[in-house]
């Protein structure tokens, strides 16, 4: 097409006869669709209110807005009550004062230390009688 | 809340000005407004057909993204988000709004060459937008978006969710449903242009 139209200009009268009819088509399609676009520009859109811009704005929600979630402050150390702490020093102190003292025994049941007694009670020492007896 | 963009923002990157609106500067947000409200406002009103509705679909997008400017994931695809956001939410209004007169469909541009031109040229314009209103959403879509906004074949099928194949049989089918629907009166709507000078 190119070629045609530097060789021999715009007017189809002039071109081969055998490129009239598909260069002819092509530059009606062309010319027809130009026409089409221009139609088209007359469709402009109106244009919008001066202030749209200024009242958009002015509509924006404030960020500090409900889509703001506030982050928890930091979180204060749990206080140790007196009340609480009081009975568990006393005990600590008790303990550490009976432990030095060697007076733990005393405050152990009796039963308990009746069975430590026991303990030595292993029958060894009868072990060479239990052999005569059965050499015998 | 009352901004201007003032001249600071002139020339700055969209992303930067999307990052600075949302740590809450109304300023850059402002020149984010300045820069894409009309092209949302436009297309808006290709899909409504009437200047109320196009600006609050307008308004609704800019609000949105104010909110939320995480919504956004590629900076460099704001506009686009934006053209969606506004397709969308004019597509929902549409069909809020079945019965949207034509009288406010058929509102045109303000532009003043001469008073017996100007009756000329609103006819005709009219004539042209009526027979837009007519067409298919999804063909007034692609062809506000290809033709009145000069987005390519794939940034609008991205925006309109589908392929650019698609795309290019929605344009072909508008053009000649227009072509169609106005060809009793396109030697006249031509002699208009003319008219008009264009």
């Amino acid at each position: 097409m190119r070629e045609i139209l530097e060789a021999y200009g715009a007017d189809p009268r002039r071109w081969p006869a055998g490129t009239r009819l598909p260069v002819g088509a092509l530059v009606a399609e062309v010319k027809a669709a130009a026409e089409a676009d221009s139609i088209l520009d007359l469709a402009k859109a109106p244009v919008y209110s001066p202030d749209a811009i200024a009242n958009l704005l002015a509509s924006l929600p404030s960020r500090q807005g409900a889509e703001v979630v506030r982050f928890p402050g930091p979180r204060s150390k749990p206080r140790l009550s007196w009340a609480f702490a009081a009975p568990l020093a006393a005990s600590l102190m008790l303990g550490i004062y009976l432990g030095a003292a060697g007076s733990v025994g005393r405050f152990l049941p009796q039963d308990d230390v009746a069975w430590l007694d026991d303990v030595s009670d292993t029958g060894l020492e009868d072990a060479e009688d239990v052999a005569e007896e059965n050499q015998s | 809340m009352s901004v201007a963009p003032g001249r600071k923002w002139a020339g700055t990157a969209d992303g930067d000005l999307l990052a600075s609106a949302a740590l809450g500067d109304s300023t850059a947000f402002a020149e984010l407004a300045t820069r894409y409200y009309a092209p949302a406002y436009r297309l808006a009103w290709r899909l409504c057909g009437n200047q109320t509705d196009a600006e609050d679909v307008a308004q609704e997008v800019f609000v949105k993204l104010w909110k939320d400017p995480a919504q956004v994931r590629q900076a460099a695809a704001l506009k686009g988000w934006i053209m969606r956001a506004a397709s969308n939410g004019a597509i929902d209004r549409l069909r809020r709004r079945k019965t949207a007169s034509l009288d406010e469909a058929i509102e045109v541009s303000d532009a003043q060459p001469g008073a017996v031109t100007v009756l000329e040229g609103n006819a005709a314009s009219a004539r042209v937008v009526s027979a837009m209103a007519a067409l298919p959403e999804r063909q007034r879509q692609a062809l506000a978006l290809v033709y009145y906004e000069n987005f390519g074949n794939a940034e609008a099928a991205a925006i309109m969710e589908t392929t650019v194949e698609a795309i290019e049989s929605l344009l072909t089918r508008a053009r000649k449903s227009l072509r169609d629907s106005l060809s009793g009166e396109w030697r006249d709507l031509l002699d208009g242009v003319t008219a008009l000078g264009k």
